[in-house]
């Protein structure tokens, strides 16, 4: 399989670990359309090889990622002449229901190694991870989704109120506030290191992992995922295209990109 | 339409339904539950509100339905008699599907500002509601239905279930043993606790903080968040299932009698809640 390039996410298969790392630190990880394309052809390249037990998430420098590049879809945007339909089907809906879909039915074992804040769709990848370990108490999550004119995406409809309670899931999703360590710990982050540096934290959980693995049988590990998986997937599936079907309306009407326009307002006139 | 203990008011994106009988420490008749269920349908219709607040008085949130209104629905007919079963069907199911429907029919954010200990059909509302602010720590949600000789109603089958986790559930609802603030706050049901001592003046923070903070939000994006989160949900799947299995399990312990007995009891003071 060919695939498309991307300069800010690499992998390597060291079996039975497929390892999917993110290298844009100087953009805080954001993502561009394609990258999170890659990603997902990534996740399916993982899930076909035999070898590969664990698919693992890692980043490098001080944010996990700041998910995606809200001022490469606007220029997109505007340089487009499709009509807004097809404009938004193409850069966002396919996009983000294929991403989303290719980690609600992977296969493997989907760790995500927190090395600092996810932000938009890059944490609702988080929430889709079956576990979750963080470096130091000061990463978080945020959905900023009422701020810019979305919804909910990357099944976060489902994922948050299950894993982290429907209360809180409505709290924080409608006032755009940040989960905290505090309010992950035990939750969906299952482990914090309390190491600064992400290398070395990275490379300790790898070892970790390589330890544990020695007494057990992987293809165990890779039915009983399916069989705990199954409580979420299909919700995660239906739930998905609802999601993105919703805000493609919001994209339509033109609401998130206002929004970005006045942000961008605002940081220049600050700059200035 | 109008109710005496029942107050509703709008202001900006908030419907604000206000619970007002704090002598009798805000307990609910019938009427005024279906009243509640009626300014949930007007606050729904209305497309400037974002946000249903359910706000009491006083220091007590609710004791919970009205016992007079308990006794009122006791038929004296015989236990054959087809008029005692469509009474008592009647009485159970306008609260367990006709109430509980008014919630689950809902759009916009419901918001219960708790104001101190919640019991019954107030504390299974308060479960019904996306979020949960506390005044203090003091407080607590109770299900005493095991000690009134029913069962659960109201959607508690499902939502003490959903948002305590099973065993906590099974332990509060078989033992109507309440609920603890603590607990609430711990598993984040209580998602944020004010720690204020004057109810009037927490209920005009809440408020204030929600103005405040819808000021840089997108307003359809909050409610498109809880069409997902809650109208394409199993979870309310389940709790319109359970309009119907709540209503046919509670039933029979009606027309048996042995809820009014216990009613009865406690009005007569001879039975008190089992704190």
């Amino acid at each position: 399989m060919e695939l498309p390039h991307s300069n800010i996410i690499s992998y390597h298969v060291t079996s039975p670990f497929f390892i999917i790392k993110f290298t844009g630190p100087r953009s805080l990880n954001s993502f561009t359309k394609d990258d999170y394309l890659y990603l997902g052809q990534l996740l399916h390249l993982a899930d076909k090889d035999d070898s590969v037990y664990f698919t693992i998430l890692q980043s490098c420098g001080t944010f996990f990622s700041s998910g995606a590049n809200f001022q490469g879809i606007a220029k997109q945007a505007k340089n487009s002449n499709d009509p807004e339909l097809s404009k938004w089907l193409k850069n966002f809906v396919a996009t983000n229901l294929y991403v989303t879909d290719s980690f609600a039915r992977h296969s493997k074992v989907l760790i995500a190694c927190l090395n600092g804040p996810a932000i938009g769709m890059s944490a609702a990848i988080v929430g889709l991870c079956d576990i979750v370990y963080a470096n130091t108490e000061k990463v978080y999550l945020r959905f900023p989704f009422a701020s810019l004119g979305l919804i909910t995406e990357g099944g976060t409809s489902i994922t948050l109120p299950k894993k982290l309670g429907n209360n809180i899931a409505y709290q924080k999703l409608m006032f755009n506030e940040i989960f905290t360590h505090a309010d992950l710990k035990d939750k969906v982050i299952n482990k914090t290191y309390y190491i600064e540096d992400t290398e070395e934290f990275n490379k300790t959980i790898l070892n970790e992992l390589n330890e544990k693995i020695k007494t057990l049988y992987l293809p165990s590990c890779l039915k009983m995922k399916k069989m705990l998986q199954s409580n979420l997937k299909d919700e995660i599936v239906k739930l998905n295209s609802l999601e993105v079907n919703d805000a493609l309306q919001f994209w339509i009407d033109g609401e998130p990109i206002r929004r970005f326009d006045q942000l961008e307002n605002r940081n220049r006139k600050v700059k200035l | 339409m109008d109710s005496k203990y029942i107050g509703y008011s709008v202001d900006g994106p908030c419907f604000i339904i206000k619970i007002n009988d704090p002598k009798h420490l805000n307990s609910i008749s019938f009427e005024d539950f279906i009243y509640i269920g009626r300014l949930l349908e007007i606050a729904n219709n209305d497309a400037s509100i974002i946000y249903t607040i359910i706000q009491s008085t006083g220091n007590f949130f609710s004791a919970g339905g009205k016992i007079e209104s308990v006794l009122d629905g006791q038929s004296n007919l015989d236990r054959s008699s087809s008029k005692k079963l469509t009474d008592t069907f009647g009485m159970v199911a306008k609260l367990n599907v006709l109430f509980a429907d008014a919630f689950l029919k809902h759009k916009k954010i419901l918001i219960c500002c708790l104001n101190g200990p919640a019991i019954g059909l107030s504390a299974a509302m308060v479960l019904l509601c996306d979020i949960v602010y506390g005044k203090d720590n003091n407080g607590y949600l109770l299900f005493p239905f095991s000690n009134l000789g029913f069962v659960a109603e109201l959607g508690t089958s499902v939502t003490l279930f959903e948002k305590l986790g099973y065993n906590s559930a099974m332990e509060h609802l078989i033992f109507s043993s309440p609920v603890s603030n603590k607990e609430l706050i711990e598993k984040n049901i209580i998602v944020k606790n004010y720690n204020l001592d004057n109810t009037d003046v927490y209920n005009k923070q809440v408020i204030l903080d929600l103005k405040d903070k819808s000021k840089k939000l997108y307003g359809p994006s909050i409610l498109g968040m809880k069409k997902m989160i809650f109208h394409e949900s199993t979870y309310k799947q389940n709790l319109t299932k359970s309009q119907a299995l709540e209503t046919s399990a509670t039933l029979p312990f009606w027309l048996e009698g042995e809820p009014f007995k216990r009613f009865q009891q406690m009005k007569n003071k001879e039975r008190k809640h089992k704190l």
